[in-house]
């Protein structure tokens, strides 16, 4: 049994699309992904501006 | 039952299912499922919806910061990058114990196409212009490193992160040397600060050739590029706290001459230099820059010669004699170079005295004493002036 991530719909466990909302199942680790990947990125975007601002601090 | 989807072979749909589990086409259910908007909003609004707009989300930062990131590329330039090399150097200070040099001077290169000495130079300019932004931006270092490097026509000074009071009396010294020997520029390629591999193996040192460019290669196909150097050792250029000690707690009483400081060693080392400059102008060579299948057996042999002494015994020998008719004396080679300071006599591993080390201490004696200095040394002194 796969529970679909979008509406908890019960599918067969070699099911491609949910059977109650039409959503690609996609596994945990799909969105556990995207989770890290914007945590991960929003610490290189504060990296970067500070490594800006202390290039000017730094002789 | 069958999907509707004629191009998909799902067979095992159920009645209450609203769409296919293979393909995701609506089922004859589906269809009346998806008339009713508040099911559609359902799905719209699901936990997989509003994820996959996180995912949009991860896409528009990634841009952004690829964006933001190349603006401030262009704005800093490599200045961008310094906090990283000022972190490397506190980390590699407390590993170390003491301050040690970014600058690497041992690179090489291979299979360039050299033509020419302006090839030759500019690739050993090029080699350190692509390491000097990693150093601090020391106004008054930089000052004193630009100048003497347009004044004496050295290719490239490397002071990097020397504190400005050490590149002052470093650079007063290089100044005076080359007012004290005035003929002597053109075959010095750099002076740069270098880890030595141990701490305690030199304070400064002179490198007659480094084969810098082309080394192994075949003569016939790539013309080669060596460097003439001097060699400050990090140890001590870079950890003032050191400096500020006398230079006798580290080498022993009378080892150098009197009055030696750490930065006259550097006037010891052009010494060498200028030693060096006398076999390459009495062999008909300006510098040896350039290696060309022309040139290349008449540079090894005057290398070799230099290495192995023979011209500096010569000299010493000359000043001996000179030294013996005028002061009425007959001192042997030891004695005289003895008169001099204890390094001057140093020997070698097969107990041979190292005759340029007296060529080199006579300098620094003259550096620091001028006329008033050893009446050995003055007499070396007399015989370079006469060679340059």
């Amino acid at each position: 049994m796969k529970k679909c991530y979008n509406c908890n719909g019960n599918n067969r466990s070699s099911d491609k699309y949910c059977r109650n909302c039409g959503y690609l199942l996609k596994n945990d680790s799909h969105y556990t992904l995207i989770n890290l990947g914007i945590i991960l990125t929003s610490i290189l975007l504060l990296f970067v501006i500070s490594l800006f601002a202390i290039s000017y601090f730094i002789n | 039952m069958k999907c509707l989807n004629k191009n998909c072979d799902a067979d095992e749909i159920e009645t209450d299912d609203n769409f296919c589990y293979k393909c995701g086409y609506r089922t004859t259910k589906g269809f009346t499922f998806l008339n009713n908007k508040e099911n559609v909003d359902i799905i719209l609004n699901g936990n997989a919806a509003k994820k996959d707009n996180r995912f949009n989300a991860l896409i528009s930062l990634v841009f952004i910061t690829f964006i933001i990131f190349f603006v401030f590329c262009i704005v800093r330039g490599n200045d961008l990058f310094k906090p990283f090399f000022y972190l490397k150097r506190q980390l590699d200070g407390l590993l170390y114990g003491y301050n040690v040099s970014i600058i690497k001077t041992n690179n090489t290169y291979n299979k360039l196409i050299i033509s020419d000495i302006d090839d030759a130079k500019e690739i050993i300019k090029k080699d350190m212009n692509e390491q000097n932004w990693k150093c601090s931006n020391d106004i008054e270092t930089l000052k004193y490193q630009n100048g003497i490097e347009n004044k004496f026509s050295i290719i490239t000074v490397n002071y990097c992160d020397i504190p400005s009071d050490i590149a002052k009396e470093a650079t007063k010294v290089i100044n005076e040397m080359y007012a004290l020997f005035p003929t002597i520029g053109g075959a010095l390629t750099n002076i740069s600060i270098t880890n030595a591999k141990t701490n305690s193996e030199y304070i400064a040192r002179f490198e007659p050739r480094y084969q810098f460019v082309n080394y192994s290669q075949d003569i016939n196909k790539y013309n080669k590029v060596n460097k003439t150097q001097i060699l400050l050792n990090s140890y001590y250029f870079l950890n003032e706290k050191l400096m500020k000690n006398s230079i006798t707690d580290i080498v022993k009483d009378n080892w150098y001459v009197k009055d030696a400081t750490w930065e006259s060693t550097i006037a010891h080392e052009i010494g060498h230099y200028i030693s060096f400059f006398i076999n390459l102008k009495e062999n008909g060579l300006d510098n040896i820059i350039l290696v060309t299948k022309e040139n290349e057996e008449k540079i090894n042999r005057v290398v070799q010669e230099y290495e192995n002494g023979n011209f500096a015994k010569q000299l010493i020998s000359e000043a001996l004699e000179n030294y013996n008719i005028n002061y009425e004396e007959e001192l042997n080679l030891e004695e005289f170079a003895l008169t001099i300071s204890k390094y001057a006599s140093v020997k070698d591993e097969s107990g041979a005295i190292i005759y340029d080390e007296t060529i080199a201490e006579a300098i620094h004696d003259y550096y620091l004493h001028g006329e008033d200095c050893e009446k050995s040394s003055y007499e070396i002194i007399k015989i370079i002036k006469s060679k340059l």
